[in-house]
């Protein structure tokens, strides 16, 4: 499964919304009132690019005090932070009144940021005490592919399991444009925000705690240098998520004949695969691939967070040695990073090949490769490829690739990744 | 004292050599003349020619023709010749000079020459191309993850077989231009061997790429190598197809090379320079058998690693 993000709309008329057929009488009356109530406090967000006076994306936005706060996604901003002289963020409200916007808090990882009119106007949207229960309707409000502002009743289906940073699942169509549009239960109070979509009705949303947080850090000083303030959010995540791994050495886990690490953290699923139904195969190839359903979106070039397993134990009886090793090489050519990244974002990828022998006494070689983010003097990628050349006809290659990690973060990493191949 | 003509084709080189014991020679298209020229551009009597007995300078005169007599490209009625001197007549060219003129110095033969007879057999050439097919048909087959089919290794052998023959063919063509021997047994003698030389290479290099990867300076060594292989084919392919001084074969293999090397590291230097979103690299394996040692501990390795990441460093901070 994958997950988009909401582009900030460029207009797709594609998907003209369906959703009124699916309204009952009763949600028909709530989404009217709640619209007609809170219109003032919902904003079009709109990046305009200075030189040509023009929006180049838009999102959606909403009201959460009297003075005049508005969140919104962070990936509907992102331009004016890595570019402010080329993008301004504006607001365009119900009313068709539009003025400037200054932006006072971002997190990344959650994808949020707040921003602030000034003066603000009095209807504002109040934040829920907690989240629904399963199976209550809730309405996800924003203004998709520059359409106008429109209301989608949908049901609240829990968080999303086994993920790392909790989103919301939400059964109803978000669409480019709402990003960034609250969702609100029946008593209009806000219990998410909206963030992407998985496509066919599931859609996601940024729950109520990463939101409470970002509305109550508003009595902090606005942040001098944003981009400091994302490598920090980046560390402090990637930490926490490193953390299970960088612990305790990894339950190890059988593949083929090979042992490879087991289960080390519930939020990063595995998939398996092999070639055993093939008759005609001259080798059997056994694969587990674990890779983390979610990623940080920094900039259109730059998305990082990611985190990638993969190990796969070849063996053979029918090739020769030499043959075999061949096959085995060519599987080793063509490793890639996980993450999108541009040549304005990162270096290249510098690598270095190294023959070692881990306490296992596996004989493995590896090629390790890192590259440098550009705007982050801290962050790197990572990425790593293994083989173990030491038994005949069977073989192993292991693989991470970790995005946007510190130098010492991803060396404990490695060590305990290295440390976690061996033989039966 | 004696007249020497020599006729020459448009890059000067000979192509017929006359001889006259005596003062004067008539050139023209008449049967009559001492020279007679199959050139319709040439006069019946076109050209007289006389040498001073006591000096042996010799001087030529225009016998009224129709196309006249140009010396070094200028028309001229009647002259004294110098050495180096080109006459032409009609679309004619001759070198006139006296017999006593000294000829350059006798090259001397390279040993190797004598080393290299046993290239320009044919059958040797065949038996090197048959070692080279098997050789490429066995590294084909420890290549193929399938059932290997020998019908399939026919049209990959002879495409290569093509290609190679592109360099035996041109140096054998270049020979013929300069009025010499093809010898192009011994041409695809010397391209087999370099062949089969340049295969044992690179699994060598591969050995020492799969034990030491981080031998410094082993690219550079590479490049060497590879601009020595390439002077020794091209300093036998031009010893083989031209009479040519070692000092001038030594000047044009060495130019050719260096011409050669700086275009691979050009190449590498472009290819580095650019952005690539993608690791660059190759991955060489090979059993334990091959290995040597058993590579550093988990310590060693990770410490390693900083160098990476210092490089990266210092990537971004060149931006």
């Amino acid at each position: 499964m994958r997950l988009t993000l909401l582009p900030a709309g460029r207009c797709r008329l594609l998907f003209l919304c369906l959703w009124l057929v699916t309204l009952t009488g009763q949600a028909q009356e709530s989404a009217k009132d709640l619209f007609g109530h809170f219109q003032p406090a919902l904003y079009q967000i709109r990046m305009i690019e200075v030189e040509s006076g023009n929006k180049s994306s838009i999102g959606s936005g909403f009201q959460v005090s009297r003075d005049g706060l508005i969140v919104t996604n962070y990936h509907v901003i992102s331009d004016s932070v890595f570019y402010p002289e080329k993008y301004r963020i504006e607001y365009l409200s119900q009313d068709g009144q539009s003025g400037l916007l200054s932006l006072q808090q971002i997190d990344v990882v959650n994808d949020l940021a707040l921003v602030r009119r000034d003066p603000g106007q009095p209807v504002h949207f109040d934040l829920a005490a907690s989240l629904p229960s399963q199976g209550d309707g809730i309405y996800s409000l924003g203004n998709p592919h520059d359409l106008g502002m429109i209301v989608v009743p949908g049901t609240y289906n829990g968080l999303k399991k086994n993920s790392f940073n909790q989103k919301i699942h939400f059964t109803g169509s978000i669409n480019p444009g709402m990003s960034g549009g609250p969702t609100v239960n029946a008593m209009g109070q806000v219990v998410g925000v909206n963030v992407a979509t998985a496509g066919n009705q599931i859609g996601f949303l940024v729950p109520l705690e990463p939101l409470q947080k970002l509305v109550a850090s508003t009595s902090e000083q606005v942040p001098e240098d944003f981009l400091a303030d994302i490598q920090q959010q980046l560390i402090d995540n990637q930490t926490r998520l490193l953390t299970a791994f960088t612990q305790t050495p990894w339950q190890l886990a059988s593949l083929g004949q090979a042992q490879v690490a087991g289960e080390v953290v519930n939020f990063l699923p595995c998939w398996g695969n092999s070639n055993a139904n093939d008759k005609s195969a001259q080798y059997l190839t056994v694969q587990k691939r674990c890779r983390l359903e979610e990623e940080i979106f920094l900039h259109s070039q730059l998305r990082t967070g990611t985190l990638e397993i993969e190990y796969e134990w070849l063996t053979s009886d029918k090739l020769s040695s030499t043959a075999f090793y061949n096959l085995y090489e060519q599987g080793l050519q063509n490793v890639g990073p996980g993450n999108n990244a541009g040549k304005e974002s990162v270096t290249s990828f510098q690598c270095q090949q190294q023959r070692m022998i881990n306490n296992s006494g596996m004989k493995l070689r590896f090629v390790f490769c890192t590259r440098a983010y550009k705007d982050f003097s801290q962050l790197y990628d990572v990425l790593i490829l293994g083989a173990s050349y030491d038994r005949d006809r069977q073989g192993l290659i292991s693989h991470f690739t970790l995005a946007g990690v510190t130098r010492e973060l991803s060396l404990i990493f490695t060590r305990h990744f290295v440390e976690a191949l061996a033989w039966q | 004292m004696a007249i020497v003509i020599e006729k020459l084709a448009a890059n000067d080189k000979m192509v017929k050599h006359y001889l006259f014991d005596k003062p004067s020679v008539s050139v023209g298209r008449s049967y009559s003349n001492d020279i007679c020229l199959d050139d319709p551009y040439v006069c019946p009597e076109h050209l007289h020619i006389e040498q001073d007995p006591h000096s042996g300078e010799i001087q030529i005169h225009d016998r009224d023709s129709v196309n006249g007599l140009l010396i070094n490209g200028k028309p001229a009625k009647q002259a004294i010749l110098k050495h180096s001197d080109v006459i032409s007549l009609g679309k004619t060219r001759l070198r006139l000079f006296d017999s006593s003129q000294a000829v350059e110095p006798t090259l001397r033969l390279s040993p190797i020459e004598s080393r290299l007879a046993v290239l320009s057999h044919w059958r040797f050439a065949l038996l090197l191309a048959f070692i080279y097919a098997l050789t490429l048909t066995y590294q084909a087959y420890q290549n193929t993850f399938v059932d290997f089919e020998i019908g399939q290794m026919l049209p990959r052998l002879l495409s290569e077989f093509l290609l190679l023959s592109a360099w035996p063919l041109l140096f054998g063509l270049l020979a013929r231009l300069q009025k010499q021997e093809a010898r192009l047994a011994s041409q695809y003698s010397l391209i087999w061997l370099f062949a089969l030389l340049t295969v044992g290479l690179s699994l060598t290099n591969q050995w020492f790429r799969f034990n030491f990867p981080q031998m410094p300076a082993w690219n550079l060594l590479e490049l060497i190598v590879m601009g020595l292989v390439f002077f020794s084919l091209l300093w036998l392919s031009l010893l083989i197809a031209f009479h040519q001084s070692t000092a001038r074969r030594n000047r044009i293999a060495l130019g050719c090379s260096l011409i050669f090397v700086s275009l691979v590291m050009g190449w590498h230097q472009v290819k580095q320079a650019d952005f690539s979103p993608r690791p660059v690299y190759r991955f060489l394996l090979m059993p334990d058998d091959y290995a040597v040692g058993q590579g550093v501990n988990s310590e060693a390795f990770i410490e390693q690693l900083h160098n990476s990441y210092d490089k990266a460093a210092k990537a971004r901070d060149k931006d």
